[in-house]
């Protein structure tokens, strides 16, 4: 009965592959998706030391964040360098595999340009992620990660004598990760981590690198 | 369901999205596609030249027959699968010359296309304006930007019939001609698709205004700035929450023209087209009384250069036709509505348009007609649907994502 799972899960995997090789972003992505996946769906045979199970995770991060221009207009006077905060929740039902929640700030980019000779507006995008996350183990302290889930995205226009705020819900995003996180504690953690965004409503793309703090309980 | 068949659900659900709409280049063979001395067709040429032709060569590939028809800007030469030609012509001595390329409207095939008529076969008639009997237009057909290599020879059966020639059909463009999803060179809802769409056959247009916030009437198709219509730029979210200066500042649409206000598309329709009804599908109820005042000064605008164009104000929903019904003598504003005959008649339309999924209704059709009003049917794409709708209905027009095809099956009835 349970022989047709791995053919079910590559036939996925082909769909997968299939469907992000017409994505802009999709490559690097599907490769990173199936180096995971097979390390993920086959790793846990061989490996069936059961200790410390359904555990929590909490962890905030903060640091540095970077927006990838690729915008076709208005992206030559551009700000695309700021501060960010995140805030995770993970439970840990095996010693591997976590499943979790995430959300945070991120300003995506602040831009100005001209609306006429004489006028200048300024544009400010801002993202607030709300992502299911599973993050993997694959050696001791370093765990990659990936998710997908809703964002709330802020545009803030100012200029020609009104201020314009609008709210998107952007539905199609996703992030990778990777981290490495020390255990001070039974009961803390340190860490960094490398993370990239991309947000499907507006296609923007962002990474950040972030100091974490977790507490496990 | 254990941890790791979710995780397998999760990357499906993370990687099977919208994916983005590809673009089909235009061919072209340089700005050298006529040689030096070629002059433009003389008017009379053009009529004569119009009909139903046989394809005598790649018959599997663009069917038996094709219509060829001229158009404001150039001719059209197209089949009943979505094969069509979008050609010039001009006229070398006695030989009249046709470039252009071709475009599967079902795919994205595409290739430049050189034609002519010799001199013998009917060019030396055609430029001196003397009907003839039998024209061939032999040429070749490529793919992409390579020369041309398969043969193509189309001989001329017959010209249009007295149906046709007597008929007021209307062949509406979606979108001020068409949808980005057609892969065309120009974006939907542009000044550009208004100055194009005559090339694919269109008599007509449907556009789709909507508001800014300081009240100028624009015309785009979505509620919100996406990277579907537009290039990816600044702004994001509602397109309505915008002044009419931010969104002509800092938003370009997907083949980088500016959003036109529904005042400069229709300006552009009367004063630089042949364009024949522009059916103004407000996108929003606030529009309606920002479009009125409007649509009073292309129709003034129309009468004051005679052109013979039917200006009206879309009613899609009840909410624009409330809207409509709060504006004092309503009834004579010239409206299109969507909504029931029973609506029609309130509001005292000069045209119904029932969804297609509705059928051909010729009662309801017959009926309209009887009051003096007109009938068309939107969005009829597929080609057995134009068929059907062209040989069983009653109806005075079609809007459409493929108006080639459509005007193969209307030009070619008997």
């Amino acid at each position: 009965m349970t022989g047709w799972l791995p053919i079910f899960r590559m036939l996925l995997l082909i769909i997968i592959i299939y469907k992000s090789s017409k994505m802009r972003h999709g490559r690097a992505f599907v490769l990173l998706t199936l180096i995971f996946a097979t390390v993920a769906v086959y790793s846990q045979k061989s490996d069936s030391v059961r200790l410390h199970l359904n555990r929590y995770t909490l962890t905030i991060g903060t640091g540095w964040t970077h927006y990838i221009n690729t915008l076709e207009i208005g992206g030559q006077n551009i700000q695309q360098d700021f501060a960010g905060v995140s805030l995770k929740f993970f439970w840990e039902p095996e010693h591997r595999l976590s499943l979790g929640m995430e959300t945070g700030y991120y300003k995506l980019f602040s831009a100005k340009g001209q609306l006429t000779d004489n006028t200048t507006g300024q544009v400010d995008r801002s993202v607030i992620p709300l992502l299911f996350l599973i993050r993997m183990r694959i050696i001791e302290n370093v765990h990659i990660g990936i998710g997908t889930g809703i964002a709330f995205i802020t545009n803030k226009t100012a200029g020609g004598k009104q201020k314009v705020v609008t709210e998107t819900l952007s539905l199609s995003n996703f992030e990778l990760s990777g981290a490495y996180i020390y255990p001070l504690s039974k009961h803390w953690l340190l860490g960094g981590e490398l993370k990239l965004f991309h947000f499907g409503n507006t296609e923007d793309t962002m990474y950040s690198i972030q100091a974490t703090c977790a507490m496990k309980f | 369901m254990n941890i790791r068949n979710l995780y397998v659900i999760v990357l499906l659900m993370l990687t099977i999205g919208c994916n983005k709409e590809s673009i089909v280049p235009v061919p072209t063979s340089g700005n050298n596609s006529f040689p030096d001395g070629t002059l433009p067709l003389p008017p009379a040429s053009k009529p004569l030249m119009e009909g139903i032709y046989l394809v005598n060569t790649n018959t599997t590939i663009f069917g038996d027959t094709m219509v060829v028809k001229w158009n404001h800007s150039g001719i059209l030469f197209t089949s009943k699968n979505g094969k069509h030609f979008i050609m010039d012509a001009g006229c070398l001595d006695s030989v009249i010359l046709i470039r252009g390329y071709w475009r599967d409207g079902y795919s994205d095939a595409t290739g430049l296309s050189n034609m002519s008529i010799s001199g013998s076969e009917g060019g030396k008639d055609l430029i001196a304006g003397k009907p003839v009997a039998q024209i061939i237009i032999r040429g070749a057909f490529g793919t992409n930007n390579d020369a041309p290599n398969q043969t193509i020879t189309l001989q001329y059966l017959r010209p249009f019939s007295i149906k046709v020639k007597e008929s007021n059909f209307y062949i509406l463009g979606h979108r001020a001609g068409g949808r980005n999803s057609e892969r065309l060179p120009v974006s939907e809802n542009s000044i550009a698709m208004v100055r194009f769409t005559e090339r694919l056959g269109t008599t007509g247009i449907e556009v789709d205004p909507r508001i800014s916030s300081d009240g100028v009437a624009f015309i785009y198709h979505d509620p919100d700035i996406n990277t579907r219509l537009t290039q990816k730029g600044l702004l994001a979210g509602d397109v309505s929450a915008y002044t009419w200066l931010q969104l002509s500042s800092f938003v370009k649409l997907i083949h980088g023209e500016r959003i036109p206000s529904l005042e400069e598309v229709l300006a552009f329709a009367i004063d630089s087209t042949e364009l024949r009804f522009i059916y103004m599908d407000m996108k929003s109820a606030e529009a309606v009384p920002a479009v009125i005042p409007i649509q009073q000064r292309a129709i003034q605008r129309a009468k004051d250069k005679g052109r013979d164009i039917v200006i009206l104000m879309g009613i899609p929903d009840t909410d624009v036709l409330n809207a409509l019904l709060a504006y004092p003598g309503y009834r004579n504003v010239p409206s299109l509505c969507e909504l029931e005959v029973e609506d029609v008649r309130t509001v005292n339309s000069k045209v119904w348009a029932p969804r297609w999924t509705l059928g051909t209704q010729n009662d309801l059709v017959q009926q309209m007609h009887d009051e003096g009003r007109l009938a068309v049917s939107w969005t009829v794409d597929s080609p057995v649907w134009i068929r059907n709708y062209l040989n069983q209905g009653i109806f005075d027009g079609l809007v459409t994502n493929f108006p080639y095809v459509v005007a193969y099956h209307h030009y070619i009835q008997e």
